[in-house]
């Protein structure tokens, strides 16, 4: 509790010291004469106070929730914030509106700048006024673009509501009114006169704009002046999309975490951290996650944005409040943890972690979904989600001619079947084929055999992440007595867990997608695929592969070398790739809200005119061909990266 | 109302191991007997919707915390572990009858039979010495004030709907409810993990020392099945539809053959006849 005052009396100082700042900026100067003055304090005097208070209120909500805040890494941390705050790259994505939108921040920066420098009498006198007045038309230009945007509809995810006007016309009228003031405040000689008793209602007007403008600022969406920063800070990028869990049991065994009494999950608002509950009011509301949600997009009840706000509502009514007073279940379920609103969100917030914290919230209440519950349970019998036979896995290994690896030999890869490939015969093709195209490269490779099992993957998405931990401890056990360069799987789930996700468990691995692999290979010639495949292809970017792990452009390079081959990319590609509709364990829900994922996608990539859709994922594959079957779409086939390339390479 | 749920704690069908040349089981798996979590899964349900008393009892030694703490896990409010040796299906029955007479159950929940042994006699021994109603083979129950109504399977799939008033004993298929999956370490989880595990001895409950009512008096070896096909080779398509309707006579008869005696001379000769046909 001592902890928390902390930042509570700083908060209240600068308030006080902002106040002052403001006041003798206006006391100080000669703009005002008589009653005009005294109004002036008035005036100022309200919106400081308004400032004062609502900063406060809305920064308590934050520290309500569940510390410690981590700074390690400030380094990181200060770029994120000079790239995402002042750059504003993400909002760039848009390069209309973020361009507007930078021009803005960065024209209303300035001349605050100068206002605060001038007042404190730092020699800004000699900073030429029109400087300023250019400044003031490029806000006014924005403010206009921006009332614009909404007015013509050109963007329909920015909202008409009373603070989408309100907003950009204070900016605008911040700018008129200092325009008007300049214009009125001018003289016969031409010189402008800065105690020119004419312009004094307009440059009232103006101060009462700016502090109208100041005073909104906690109330309404224009909070993330403060709020962004804050997000963009303390947000810790290498657990993006799955929190650290309460526990790790390699440390600690399973009763002493009980007798600790901490739950798996976020359930009430004070289960959040401080820096999910900043981030939660970061958010403007500019709706670009929801734009690109494909759950929402196919009418499942999420949308990124909306859960943020109801998570928000929450939060507002104090750290005891249930999250599920305003979110519910099916939302939570709905989304595929693609990641495509992480990637879009100009203020840091991860939704898709926030969505993991609030899965583990259900399962810790007992609350499994049905699909999810039987596919668990299936995992915990059997090591793998579609409840097939352990015996399986190493038989079928050993049948398609697959080396076990044998303790002290040393391989040059050890690859890591997975799940997929194990049990569905489709898998198992494209495993035959990257194994063939590894070994006709001459390396070494060999596999786990049977002691292999589920990475636990889909179990963490689903939020059990006390089965995750038991898997990954033994999966890493196992990894770790054999001898090998790298592992190499063509599974983006099982490259996310053991490449990233194992290291939180203590278990750093070097995991290569096999399209990186043998993108390399050809690159030093010992892969030639020079036959002609010919047709169109564009490629389905897994979002495990892509947004999560960045691996962009080793598939596409593969495919352009293809001889005769056409790569058209879908407009939904790269980062801004829609999910197949598999993600987040959504494969294993046994049906899905609202329109199916997979079926929007195939669209997209038979809109394009291809022959052939392209991807890295035995999820995908299934979905996509799942999605063609159900289309009809006749003579399109789904193939992966590495079968176009063994086309190309022809028989050994 | 309380309920009293029976967990047995069986040898793993699927684990169980032989060893040809001692001529015996290993040790075996200990594992819950799956059907008594199917009537556990019922009891916490009637226990959620009617604020029921859930008490788990297992008969045997200190291996059974295990099934004891895993029905606590799985929703149990109590659990018990009888210390008396459960040498046949009768002895078990009675000892569990004490623990139902103990707690005053008014309803008895358990599996149908148990995995490994599946005499199927313990709930008709139960029902005996509490003096209570009995239904086996239950495929769906609800709780009323003072009764059970539960919904029996009959065979070719008939089903039949009785009202037992308490006490009741209810033996439960599979098909009446799937247990829940308890994620580690949730609420419930901890909560199971946490909780105690209580022990009542013999002279606790009243029981005289177990005394076999049943003795083996031999065991003989099993009978395997034996499915023949006919040989359809070289048979013309014609010829197979006229086999399929049952019309045929050119086919050769099916032929079965049971071998005896030990185990490599049984498979010598397999071998041989494989090798003649081939």
């Amino acid at each position: 509790m001592s902890l928390r005052l902390h930042p509570r009396a700083a908060l209240i100082i600068g308030a006080l010291c902002g106040l002052l700042a403001f006041g003798r900026f206006h006391t100080a100067s000669e703009w005002f004469s008589g009653g005009w003055h005294a109004a002036l304090v008035v005036v100022t005097v309200i919106a400081g106070s308004l400032v004062a208070l609502g900063i406060y209120r809305r920064v308590s909500i934050w520290l309500a929730g569940s510390g410690p805040v981590r700074l390690d890494r400030p380094g990181d941390r200060l770029r994120r914030l000079l790239r995402l705050g002042v750059l504003q790259t993400k909002l760039r994505r848009d390069p209309v509106i973020g361009g507007t939108h930078l021009l803005l921040s960065a024209a209303f920066a300035l001349v605050l700048l100068w206002y605060t420098a001038r007042s404190l009498g730092l020699g800004v006198r000699d900073v030429p006024t029109p400087i300023v007045d250019v400044l003031y038309l490029a806000l006014a230009a924005a403010a206009a673009v921006m009332l614009w945007a909404r007015a013509s509809g050109a963007r329909p995810r920015l909202r008409r509501d009373w603070q989408g006007w309100a907003i950009p016309s204070l900016l605008l009228a911040i700018a008129m009114t200092y325009l008007i003031d300049r214009g009125l405040g001018i003289d016969a000689s031409g010189h402008y006169s800065e105690v020119g008793v004419a312009s004094q209602p307009a440059r009232f007007a103006h101060v009462l704009c700016i502090s109208s403008f100041f005073a909104l600022i906690p109330y309404t969406k224009l909070f993330h002046v403060i709020a962004a920063p804050v997000s963009i800070f303390l947000a810790n990028h290498e657990t993006q999309g799955v929190p650290p869990a309460p526990f790790d049991l390699r440390a600690e065994d399973e009763l002493s975490v009980a007798r600790r009494g901490v739950g798996l999950g976020a359930r009430r608002v004070g289960d959040l951290s401080i820096a999910r509950l900043a981030s939660v009011d970061a958010c403007t509301t500019c709706g670009r996650c929801q734009d690109v949600c494909p759950a929402y997009a196919t009418g499942k009840p999420l949308s990124p944005m909306k859960l943020v706000q109801e998570v928000w509502t929450a939060a507002r009514s104090g750290p005891e409040t249930s999250l599920w007073s305003t979110v519910t279940a099916d939302e939570v379920l709905s989304c595929t943890t693609c990641g495509a609103c992480v990637a879009e969100c100009p203020v840091a917030i991860d939704h898709v972690g926030l969505v993991t914290e609030l899965r583990r919230g259900l399962l810790d209440e007992g609350r499994v979904q049905e699909g999810h519950a039987k596919t668990l349970r299936r995992i915990v019998e059997t090591d793998n989600p579609w409840g097939s036979a352990r015996s399986g896995r190493a038989s079928w290994a050993e049948a398609a001619g697959f080396e076990e690896a044998v303790e002290g030999e040393e391989y040059d890869y050890l690859y890591w079947l997975g799940c997929a490939a194990s049990f569905d015969a489709r898998a198992q093709e494209i495993a035959r084929t990257v194994h063939d195209l590894l070994r006709r490269a001459g390396l070494r490779v060999a596999t786990l055999g049977s002691r292999e099992r589920c990475t636990g993957e889909a179990a963490r998405r689903a939020g059990d992440e006390g089965l995750f931990q038991r898997l990954a401890a033994a999966n890493i056990e196992a990894i770790s007595s054999v001898r090998a360069k790298a592992i190499v799987t063509h599974c983006p789930h099982c490259l996310q867990s053991i490449g990233k996700e194992y290291a939180l468990l203590g278990g750093e691995f070097r995991v290569r997608h096999h399209t990186e692999v043998i993108a390399e290979l050809v690159d030093q010639g010992r892969l030639a695929p020079d036959r002609e495949v010919g047709g169109t292809v564009t490629y389905h970017d897994p979002c495990y592969l892509g947004r999560h792990n960045g691996r962009f452009e080793e598939p596409r390079q593969l495919l352009r070398i293809l001889p005769a081959t056409e790569l058209r990319e879908m407009p939904r590609s790269g980062d801004r790739s829609f999910c197949c509709g598999a993600g987040g364990a959504a494969m294993w829900q046994g049906g899905e809200l609202g329109e199916r994922v997979n079926l929007a996608r195939v669209e997209q990539a038979l809109a394009t005119g291809a022959t052939t859709i392209a991807t890295g994922c035995p999820f995908c594959t299934a979905m996509l061909e799942e999605a063609l079957q159900s289309a009809g779409a006749d003579g399109v086939v789904v193939r992966d990266v590495s079968e176009l390339v063994a086309d190309s390479l022809g028989p050994a | 109302m309380r309920i009293l749920v029976c967990v047995a704690q069986v040898a793993d069908p699927a684990a169980a191991r032989f060893d040809l040349e001692t001529a015996s089981f290993g040790e075996p798996e200990w594992t819950p007997n799956p059907l008594d979590l199917v009537a556990l899964e019922a009891a916490v349900r009637l226990g959620e919707e009617r604020g029921a008393e859930v008490v788990a009892v297992s008969a045997g030694p200190e291996r059974v915390e295990r099934v004891l703490r895993d029905a606590l896990v799985q929703g149990a409010g109590r659990a018990a572990r009888l210390e008396v040796d459960p040498v046949d299906a009768f002895t078990a029955a009675a000892a569990l009858a004490a623990a139902a007479r103990r707690i005053e159950a008014d309803l008895v929940l358990c599996g149908g039979r148990t995995a490994d042994e599946a005499s199927g006699s313990v709930p008709a021994y139960l029902a005996a010495a509490l003096d209570a109603a009995l239904l086996t083979g239950v495929v769906a129950v609800e709780a009323e004030e003072r009764a059970v109504v539960a919904v029996a399977a009959d065979t070719g799939g008939r089903r039949a709907s009785y009202r037992l008033p308490f006490p009741a004993v209810v033996s439960v298929e599979e098909a009446l409810a799937e247990p829940r999956y308890v994620p580690v370490l949730s609420g419930g989880y901890r909560r199971g993990l946490l909780a105690g595990i209580e022990t009542w001895d013999a002279e606790g409950l009243g029981l005289p020392a177990p005394e076999p009512l049943l003795a083996v008096a031999g065991l003989g070896a099993a009978r395997p099945r034996t499915k023949a096909g006919a040989k359809v080779t070289g048979l013309s398509m014609r010829e197979k539809l006229s086999m399929m309707r049952g019309q045929s006579s050119s086919a050769e008869k099916k032929e079965r053959e049971i071998l005896t005696g030990p185990a490599d001379a049984a498979a010598r000769a397999i071998v041989a006849r494989l090798e003649e046909w081939l």
